[in-house]
């Protein structure tokens, strides 16, 4: 899993029928510290996030893992909301 | 999945059957913002898309079995949907 | 199956119905001798094995998913061993 921000939304008519009322987030890399990284992901909502949310990310093959999810074409979901994060080092 | 620019048409007559009827383009990452970077990908078109469409792609182990039914499908990234519209604000 | 050090927790109260109950940290990926290895990842840990500052071994890809009873969760990784020593 790895840690990102949502920063927007993708909007797209012509997809894969399995993709009809999933919502397609774009999501900025963040590292383990909350800062950003260069990194974009297109993720499918499996948990009603929104943009600003700080979210946790699935990728490959085990984003098909959630009810929402299973066999759909995707590759990439976000599957929970972030509060917050410790780290003691 | 990764945002990416439709950038050119590949053709071919001699091809594996798994690839018989398909389209295969070479997309090239890009930015939400359109600016291009890192190196070019090829992918199978399913969603009807044309060169110059910004698209969305991806691709794991499974997911191309998935979709066309195959039962062997030697093929990983995929063309999944056509951007109509990207809103967002970037943070820094 | 690779070795990490807990250094972190993750709260999230809302996510997917399979990983409710399931605790999700931090981990740096180390060495046997217990020397740094690569950029630090989040686990999941169904079993709640772990706190912080313990020795995990953990799973990646396809296995991770595996670590759940239902063997049906969106995850990368996951704690399947808490270590007492490497020897």
């Amino acid at each position: 899993m790895i840690f990102a921000k949502v920063v927007g939304s993708v909007v797209a008519t012509q997809k894969d029928e399995n993709l009809y009322g999933m919502k397609l987030l774009l999501c900025k890399e963040v590292d383990h510290h909350g800062r950003p990284l260069d990194t974009y992901h297109v993720a499918v909502d499996a948990v009603q996030a929104g943009e600003g949310d700080f979210v946790l990310l699935s990728y490959g093959s085990s984003a098909r893992m959630t009810e929402m999810t299973r066999n759909a074409p995707i590759d990439a979901v976000v599957m929970a909301i972030i509060d917050d994060v410790q780290i003691v080092e | 999945m990764f945002l990416a620019k439709v950038k050119y048409r590949v053709t071919a007559t001699e091809k594996h059957p798994a690839y018989q009827e398909k389209r295969v383009f070479v997309v090239q990452p890009v930015k939400p913002d359109g600016s291009e970077f890192g190196s070019t990908w090829v992918a199978m078109d399913y969603v009807g898309c044309d060169v110059g469409d910004i698209v969305v792609c991806g691709g794991a182990p499974g997911v191309a079995k998935e979709v066309f039914k195959l039962e062997l499908a030697p093929i990983r990234t995929l063309i999944m949907a056509i951007v109509d519209e990207i809103d967002y604000r970037d943070i820094e | 199956m690779k070795i990490g050090k807990v250094i972190g927790n993750v709260w999230a109260d809302r996510k997917v119905d399979s990983l409710r109950g399931c605790r999700l940290h931090v981990i740096q990926p180390m060495s046997a001798e217990g020397k740094e290895q690569g950029k630090p990842l989040v686990v999941a840990d169904p079993k709640n094995l772990a706190g912080v500052g313990d020795v995990v071994i953990y799973v990646t890809s396809t296995d991770a998913t595996q670590a759940f009873d239902s063997g049906f969760a969106p995850v990368n990784a996951s704690v399947v061993e808490l270590v007492d020593a490497i020897d």
